[in-house]
């Protein structure tokens, strides 16, 4: 229905209507399609007689119609003064920031109000079928000064998702109070209209519902032209009717086609989405703090590793250089009493030279002895212990370091129980400090004396050799300590060393890829094994 | 209170866990003119001064059964006179220890023989406490 053919039928049916025989008067205050016609009447009816009974009293400051309170409101201080006052406090933020927020809040308060209004008049009527409930809306509309209301025939309300209206606003309050002070919006101002119209349908219908004004007088527009729908098919809707308007002919400032699609309480989908992500940065950082707290954990971790490393390598020092004074004490001690002697040219005692030299003797092998060991802790833990494997004869490796402990000790008998030949590949001058450091440590921890027997076998692919002695044995407390480093069984005792004696023979063999431990150990003596493959031929 | 009670060579205790420093110290000072008692720890120690009353002790600190700290602990709680007392020590912080056990003097191993004796002389005419 073309909009001059409604209006001269309007206009004719208004001519008619002295004339009308009709019990209603015919419809003045809103103008919609014709099957609509007599309900609506109806409500213009009930809206004319609820108008009828106004009462001002300005004594008392109150209006009240048909016994309901009503206010006035000045237009322009809900349009455009409403939009300058946001303008000017928005200075900072620009225009559009400003628009936003004054259009935001326009809409929802008219919204709430087409809401509330609507649920009254609904009470009022004591009305139930949609369209009824509508009917009332746009009368009222009319009566409360807020816009005359044209609904078109392509308006399809229904209580669904296919509800759509589109409908005009001529005399809307909104772009009127922009137009009497000849002001241009770059976008259209009819927004409490278009909060209004669909708050009052989304309670007449029962389904959310958004309208927007897609022509505005305000903004360069020949209407004020609205279509509602559900926000979910609005776009689908604003596509349709955009692409329809029909450009700007040259020479005329362009019709803005910017619209925007409000929200009731953007503010509060805005604040929803706003908690969410502060609940989500909170998370984050929670998320953050936590690995944070395990990094530093880490790092604290690792300074603490390291200051142990520093530590156990002054204490390494400390050890070591404590050690190597001992025997040089003595060497010095001895060389300068000799020295002594001869300057105060005293004959020196023969018997007392021969202890000086022996001591000195026993003292410089005891500090090769240390340095050597030294030497190898620190080739073990820089990992530059290389072994040099050759064909070996076990038994006579093990032979030889008997025959070369037997001068070091009175006391014990020394056995050899082996085979002719064992023969691997090993390395004979590591596997030898091997053998001789258990011989020793045989030696020195069974004091009392006793035999001390080395047994050589082969066994398959491996090669064992077991030291025996009948000596004090490990403390069961020391026993998974003997092979650490500056670790002493018999502090008590003291026997002497570093402590660095099993330490490095295990190492020398695990090298081999064998096995060092310590088979028994307990009053009636211990006994150490060796196990090394016997390795490629 | 009086040195040379017994009108005899002044006794020197040495007290040390190894045996070649008792050993070669021992010869030096009996070739001095002192007596000489040693002892391999510190409860041998204690045992010693009880029955030979040293005019020095010669002490080393890291020893096995009773160390020097403990051993001075316990000399001090025993009646007077008490011996001045010299620490040799082989440890880095030879001085620290010294001053631990209020010790008289010390001397870091290796130290100078000709140093100790002449330490171990002044003590054992000048000090008579």
């Amino acid at each position: 229905m073309a909009k001059a053919s409604r209006r001269s039928r309007v206009a004719a049916s208004r001519g008619r209507g002295g004339a009308s025989r009709a019990r209603l008067r015919p419809l003045r205050t809103v103008r919609v399609p014709e099957p609509f016609e007599p309900l609506f009447r109806r409500a213009q009816d009930y809206v004319e007689r609820y108008f009828r009974g106004k009462a001002f009293s300005p004594e008392q400051g109150t209006i009240s119609i048909s016994g309901e309170r009503y206010i006035l409101l000045r237009a322009a201080s809900m349009s455009v003064e409403f939009f300058d006052l946001v303008t000017s406090l928005y200075e900072d933020k620009g225009p559009h920031v400003a628009r936003g927020v004054a259009g935001n809040l326009l809409f929802d308060v008219a919204h709430a109000i087409g809401k509330a209004d609507a649920q009254a008049f609904h009470r009022k009527m004591g009305v139930a079928d949609p369209i009824e409930k509508l009917s009332a809306g746009p009368v009222h509309f009319s009566y409360s000064g807020w816009a005359f209301v044209d609904i078109s025939p392509e308006s399809h309300p229904s209580p669904d998702q296919d509800y759509f209206l589109i409908y005009d606003h001529p005399y809307s309050f909104e772009s009127d109070t922009w137009l009497r002070r000849k002001r241009r919006s770059p976008l259209p101002v009819c927004v409490m209209n278009a909060g209004y119209s669909s708050g009052w349908c989304e309670e007449s219908f029962g389904v959310p519902l958004v309208a927007v004004e897609i022509e505005c007088l305000a903004a360069g527009g020949e209407r004020c032209r609205f279509i509602m729908a559900p926000p979910a098919r609005i776009e689908e809707h604003l596509a349709r009717h955009l692409r329809r308007r029909p450009r700007p002919r040259a020479g005329l400032r362009s019709r803005s086609t910017a619209v925007s699609v409000p929200e009731f309480f953007q503010r509060k989908r805005m604040e929803d989405e706003l908690r969410r992500s502060h609940e989500l940065l909170e998370q984050r950082v929670r998320e953050r703090t936590a690995e944070l707290t395990g990094a530093n954990a880490a790092l604290r971790r690792e300074v603490a590793e390291r200051r142990r490393a520093e530590e156990a390598r002054d204490e390494f020092l400390s050890v070591a250089a404590h050690e190597l004074k001992t025997p040089l004490t003595s060497l010095r001690g001895f060389a300068q009493l000799l020295s002594m002697q001869m300057e105060d040219g005293q004959a020196p005692d023969p018997r007392r030279l021969s202890t000086a030299l022996d001591a000195i003797e026993r003292q410089s092998e005891k500090l090769s002895v240390l340095v050597s060991q030294l030497l190898d802790v620190s080739r073990l833990q820089a990992g530059r212990l290389v072994l040099e494997r050759k064909r070996t004869d076990v038994t006579a490796l093990a032979r030889h370091v008997l025959e070369a402990a037997a001068p070091r000790t009175k006391g014990h008998a020394l056995h050899l129980h082996a085979p002719r030949a064992v023969t691997g590949h090993v390395d004979p001058i590591r596997l030898e400090q091997v053998i001789t450091n258990l011989v020793d440590n045989a030696i020195k921890y069974s004091p009392a004396g006793g035999s001390i027997g080395v047994r050589v076998a082969r066994s398959g692919a491996t090669i064992r050799i077991a030291v025996t002695d009948k000596g004090i044995g490990i403390p069961p407390e020391h026993l998974d300590k003997i092979f650490d480093r500056f670790h002493q069984a018999h502090q008590e005792r003291r026997l002497g060393g570093m402590g660095l004696g099993l330490y490095i023979s295990r190492e020398i063999v695990e090298l081999h890829g064998g096995t060092l431990v310590c088979e028994e150990s307990g009053e009636a003596g211990t006994r150490m094994a060796v196990t090394v493959p016997r390795g490629a031929p | 209170m009086t040195a040379r009670r017994r009108r005899t060579a002044p006794r020197v205790l040495v007290v040390d866990d190894d045996a070649a420093i008792r050993q070669f110290i021992q010869m030096a000072l009996e070739g001095s003119g002192y007596e000489v008692t040693t002892a391999e720890d510190g409860r041998e120690a204690l045992a010693s001064v009880r029955d030979a009353p040293p005019r020095v002790i010669l002490l080393d600190m890291r020893m096995p059964v009773m160390d020097g700290w403990a051993f001075t602990r316990a000399y001090r709680e025993t009646p007077p006179p008490h011996a001045p007392i010299v620490v040799l020590t082989a440890a880095r912080d030879a001085a620290e220890y010294a001053g631990d056990v209020q010790a008289d003097a010390f001397l870091a191993k290796p130290f100078n023989l000709r140093e100790l004796l002449g330490l171990v002389g002044r003590l054992a005419t000048d000090r008579q406490s």
